[in-house]
């Protein structure tokens, strides 16, 4: 039963990194950009969710996905005069954004941390047989599940979707078909600032601390997975970060109590080591690396 | 005289400063098939993508029915009328027939006529034939009826073909060049970039011989036999 319940919260933790990581593996697909500014987006989520505290939990959730989204829509802005910029400009420019936000957050809110007592009510744990399972985790599961189906089915049945495969897999024949590019951009940010306000969302309830460094700490392990999965497909992307959220908590629960200090440490080694022996991505096979989503 | 469909004046292109195409002007009519031959490195690839607005240009012109599309940027240009069947395919190998064409669509005039798709695919069979297949797992010279096919269900105007023949048998090479006679029978401008100089001559209404990115002869299809000429052309 231990097991059960410890598969369980892994796959909770799972699909939230997933859901982080399909918004990464969006936008790198179709700019060639790792926006490492996503990581504020969660925390702005979680900030709005903050001082709308006193509004209904409803508006609180509506208002949350809408400034998440504006906001990745404002980057797509500010990262657009960049699309031509070596991978190196682009990069500089996601970390000054990031960094802009987190201390604008910083002077806002201060460093001390703002409680956002978003549906606190979903931290109960309920009974199925000897298991505990807190209706946060089901929560999680089910709706990221089905935004990740949902994800799929766009990406491949619609046209938005094989617009944006094709930007990802080959740019330049992409619009040479005329595939409007500034349109698969902006609907890449606008998608993954979706995705983006989901995880801030369900993750405001399990950590109601929101801090300037609050989605920070999700991103790095999000997109780590992205690089164990494969940085330069969708797919594999989203596996990657499914894969270090369930890992964390399934070595954190293999740990004895006085180790899991180290499990960090633990896990970014066998990052490594992954990384060493399938430089491309653990779930990109060898002949598929040349298209991206 | 009225300006050709497709035309380019004094066209310059630089790759980080270094010119690759200089001063080229020459001009498609609707149903017209004009060639482009010469050594590698001549700049007729670059020519290609420059009309595409892929490459921009340094100076000169390129106008598309008497508009310039200068600065475009290539899907404004596709939806113009301008087809690209790009140098080595670039079709979308994981993508099934059926997406890489439903991604030709795109590029479609807005007051295009309805496509007609049924021509396309009697013309090219392995569209239809292999529509769910993984294009990337399709033969040589099938993946390049799927590029060209591709572009046809574009609609275009103006079709450009980067080395179509390349790395095909010559039976299909033979079969290509009839197919595109019957693309150029429906009013459709061909620039045809090739290597194989002595078909495209004898093939195009008029063929223009480029070297060190500038065209140096332009010849007629009674010129083929003229191994000589095509020789001086070539190597000066």
């Amino acid at each position: 039963m231990d097991l059960v319940q410890t598969l369980i919260d892994a796959t909770a933790l799972g699909v939230l990194y997933a859901l982080v990581a399909m918004g990464i593996g969006l936008i790198f697909g179709v700019m060639r950009l790792v926006n490492f500014a996503q990581g504020e987006l969660i925390a702005v989520g979680a900030y709005t969710l903050f001082v709308t505290k006193q509004y209904p939990e409803t508006v609180r959730v509506v208002a949350a996905i809408s400034v998440v989204v504006v906001l990745g829509l404002v980057m797509e802005l500010i990262y657009r005069p960049l699309r031509r910029a070596t991978a190196a400009t682009m990069l500089v420019a996601t970390f000054a954004v990031s960094f802009l936000l987190q201390n604008a957050l910083l002077l806002i809110f201060g460093p001390q941390g703002e409680s956002i007592e978003f549906l606190p009510e979903l931290n109960q744990a309920i009974g199925l047989g000897e298991l505990r399972v807190r209706w946060i985790t089901m929560v999680s599961i089910v709706l990221g599940g089905a935004i990740l189906a949902a994800m799929s089915w766009l990406l491949a049945r619609t046209s938005i979707g094989l617009q944006m495969r094709a930007a990802a897999a080959d740019f330049r024949t992409a619009q040479i078909l005329g595939v409007r590019a500034g349109h698969v951009i902006r609907m890449a940010f606008l998608i993954g600032g979706l995705l983006t306000a989901v995880v801030s969302v369900l993750l405001a309830v399990q950590r109601p601390l929101a801090t300037p460094t609050y989605g920070f700490l999700v991103l790095v392990p999000a997109l780590v997975g992205v690089v164990v999965g494969g940085l330069r497909r969708l797919v594999p992307a989203t596996l990657g970060g499914f894969t270090i959220g369930f890992a964390t908590v399934v070595l954190n629960d293999l740990l004895p109590s006085g180790s899991r200090v180290f499990l960090n440490s633990l896990l970014f080694g066998i990052v490594i080591v992954v990384l060493l022996v399938h430089p491309d991505g653990l779930f990109t096979g060898r002949a598929r690396v040349e298209e991206r989503v | 005289m009225s300006e050709p469909l497709l035309a380019l004046e004094g066209l310059f292109v630089d790759y980080v400063g270094v010119p690759a195409v200089r001063d080229v002007t020459l001009g498609v009519g609707a149903g017209e098939i004009v060639g482009l031959v010469g050594p590698n490195g001549a700049g007729k690839s670059t020519t290609l993508l420059s009309i595409m607005g892929v490459q921009r240009p340094a100076s000169g012109d390129v106008r598309l029915d008497g508009r310039s599309i200068v600065g475009e940027s290539p899907d404004v240009i596709a939806r113009r009328g301008i087809g690209l069947v790009p140098e080595g395919r670039h079709i979308f190998p994981e993508f099934s027939v059926a997406e890489n064409m439903k991604l030709g669509t795109l590029g479609r005039p807005d007051d295009a006529s309805e496509v007609d798709i049924e021509w396309v695919e009697s013309l090219f069979p392995v569209v239809s034939h292999f529509g769910s297949r993984p294009a990337g797992a399709l033969s040589g010279g099938q993946q390049q009826q799927v590029a060209i096919a591709r572009a046809l269900v574009g609609a275009p105007r103006v079709l450009l073909l980067d080395e179509p023949s390349l790395g095909l048998a010559p039976k299909l090479v033979e079969t290509l060049f009839e197919t595109l006679s019957v693309v150029r029978g429906r009013g459709v401008a061909i620039l045809l970039v090739e290597q194989r100089a002595r078909l495209t001559v004898s093939f195009a209404d008029r063929t223009h011989v480029m070297r060190n990115g500038e065209l140096v002869e332009t010849l007629g299809p009674e010129d083929a036999g003229d191994i000589e000429r095509m020789r001086h052309a070539y190597f000066g």
